[in-house]
């Protein structure tokens, strides 16, 4: 792994613009010395036995995630998680039922030598999707065509849709006759959420699905039906929401929400196999599929890093973590279960503390051990592999100056070179 | 990873005249469709027919492009154009977002928050309640590189209850809009 430097393409900005890339600060250079949100001007270059390592990591990762998934279930430790109790029993059947989930980011420690380590895994809502995905792909195209890039995650994306598909309200074994709504919210006002939604639906409507995107704040509420409507007052069999499952069950409609979820704990994986679709194997009431399902609460909150290193001491992909309260820990980093965007942590060291603002935390904390991120010419980057279904598809890297990745971090593209 | 070297054959194929034996059908790409508050009531017929008139040509021009696309990865976008329904978000918030003099509204810790937030004055905090703790979220949007900064409800006040087609249906109880009005 190396940090190297290009000129960047001379109209790069209209480029990735007019791939969409337009997030509010793409081009801002607001006085200080930021950098653009997308900074070309840099790339990281990867060795293929590297990336082949890293790829065979993260699906490890990834199985033991959904390991402690079992286990957290099993034993009912969704306090730990601090997750309401009127949730336990919908994810619990969500989980059983094998609901579809489509994909999530891990982000790693990784220096270039030994293992990467697990920061955290965004599992419900992961971003930067659009600059990881098509931006630095075309990106090499233009610069190195020759070169090679850590990235299947269109194709892979596609193909994911066209697998959940056959199972998905509507169909009737093939992808061809479901609809998928698409929703973001609004709050978000640079576009990037609405832009990451419009582009999964891109993904799915290639592989076949027809889809509908509309802001989640427009969904309805059918009293009638029991059903959520869109604007045409279509009910809903398929959702993909890129809105976390933690502020959906505490908004108005959440209980709602939840209703929608089907009964039942047969897996799809068996109805898809014998024919049925899961929305029709309820109980007769309208059911919908909720993408990502409603399990991944507990992978995109942060106590499952207690539970990982719990679950799996010593192991090296992951930093020892403990909820709570420190343990043994004595150079650690204290994050909020469901924090966002390196808000509310604090490093403790023992030549002092650092923390960031925010107001997240009231739902308890992890301790993560302190590992610094590693510095490329003054630059802390973090590694984005994205995983989707079960297989590790793609890396997308954020650099920042401090050692929290935050609001200000800076995307890179990156190659693969011999 | 991909092999960008590596030329994909089959999409020659469907380039040859159609006397030779039908190469086998593409894949079928399936519809790309927005709704917004705004503009998005019921449709007509009529604007239903001439939204399917458009989407099959857009799809027949996406068919084309696919045709012309060589390599494995390149099913993605032809030589930089923004593909579909990205494309069309995009220009709305790059207009707005190069249009607009940035006011940034901070929030207590001088984090970054919407400008909505100081529009709407007295919003000390949306408070919720979450595994029985409170906590708040200040309002979304305004955050580098936009991803979730916080950003959270305006709790939907009441969601309008609307009743045309007979049905009952409430709208605005995700996320922070107070209302979408009547369906």
């Amino acid at each position: 792994m190396k940090r190297l430097h290009r000129t960047p393409r001379d109209n790069w900005l209209d480029i990735v613009v007019e791939q969409g890339l337009v997030y509010e600060d793409t081009l801002l250079y607001p006085g200080d010395n930021r950098r653009p949100y997308w900074d070309e001007s840099v790339y990281y270059s990867f060795e293929m036995d590297e990336v082949l390592l890293l790829e065979a990591q993260v699906e490890l990762l990834h199985s033991m995630c959904l390991d402690a998934i079992d286990h957290v279930i099993a034993t009912e430790r969704y306090r730990d998680f601090g997750i309401p109790e009127f949730c336990w029993q919908p994810i619990k059947d969500s989980w059983n039922r094998n609901d579809p989930y489509l994909y999530g980011r891990f982000d790693l420690r990784y220096d270039g030598s030994g293992s990467a380590k697990l920061l955290e895994y965004n599992a419900d809502t992961p971003t930067t999707l659009l600059e990881a995905s098509v931006i630095q792909w075309q990106w090499k195209q233009d610069v190195f065509p020759e070169l090679d890039q850590w990235n299947s995650i269109h194709e892979r994306l596609v193909d994911r849709w066209r697998e959940m598909g056959a199972s998905l309200p509507g169909s009737t074994g093939g992808p061809a006759s479901s609809t998928v709504h698409f929703t973001w919210t609004n709050l978000e006002t640079t576009g990037e959420d609405h832009l990451t939604t419009a582009y999964l639906q891109e993904t799915a409507a290639e592989a076949g699905l027809d889809t509908i995107g509309l802001a989640i704040e427009d969904l309805g509420w059918d009293e009638d039906l029991q059903t959520f409507v869109d604007l045409a007052e279509t009910p809903i069999d398929t959702l993909f929401k890129l809105y976390p499952w933690e502020w959906l069950i505490n908004d108005p409609f959440g209980v709602n929400a939840l209703k929608t979820l089907p009964r039942g704990r047969v897996s799809n994986r068996d109805l898809s196999a014998a024919g049925v679709n899961i929305a029709s194997a309820g109980d007769g009431r309208n059911s919908m599929v909720w993408i990502e399902p409603a399990w991944k609460m507990l992978l995109s909150n942060k106590a499952i890093l207690a539970v990982l290193w719990q679950l799996n001491p010593g192991h090296p992909s992951l930093l020892p973590a403990y909820l709570d309260d420190p343990g043994p820990l004595t150079e650690y980093i204290r994050k909020p279960k469901l924090g966002r965007e390196g808000a509310n942590v604090t490093i403790v060291k023992p030549d002092g503390t650092l923390s960031t603002a925010g107001e997240y935390g009231e739902e308890g904390y992890v301790y993560q051990a302190f590992s610094p991120l590693p510095e490329f010419e003054g630059q802390h980057p973090v590694l984005g592999t994205w995983v989707v279904g079960d297989e590790s598809v793609g890396l997308g890297i954020r650099e920042s100056a401090g050692l929290v990745t935050d609001q200000t971090s800076s995307f890179t593209p990156h190659v693969i070179d011999s | 990873m991909t092999n960008p070297a590596d030329p994909s054959a089959s999409n020659e194929s469907a380039e040859q005249p159609s006397a030779e034996p039908q190469p086998p059908p593409r894949p079928r790409r399936g519809s790309v469709r927005t709704q917004d508050g705004d503009t998005a009531a019921a449709p007509s017929p009529a604007a239903v027919r001439r939204r399917l008139i458009a989407q099959d040509a857009r799809d027949q021009k996406y068919a084309e492009d696919a045709r012309r696309r060589r390599n494995r990865r390149n099913v993605l976008i032809g030589s930089g154009v923004a593909i579909g329904v990205v494309g069309v978000a995009a220009i709305v918030y790059w207009s707005a977002a190069s249009s607009s003099t940035t006011a940034h509204c901070v929030g207590a810790n001088d984090q970054p928050v919407s400008a909505s937030y100081c529009d709407n004055g007295s919003h000390i905090g949306n408070f919720f309640f979450f595994g029985g703790s409170q906590y708040h979220y200040y309002y979304g949007g305004n955050v580098a590189g936009g991803r979730y900064a916080g950003g959270s409800t305006v709790a939907p006040r009441n969601g309008k209850i609307s009743t045309d087609s007979g049905k009952t249906i409430r709208r605005g109880g995700f996320g922070g809009r107070s209302s979408s009005g009547s369906s």
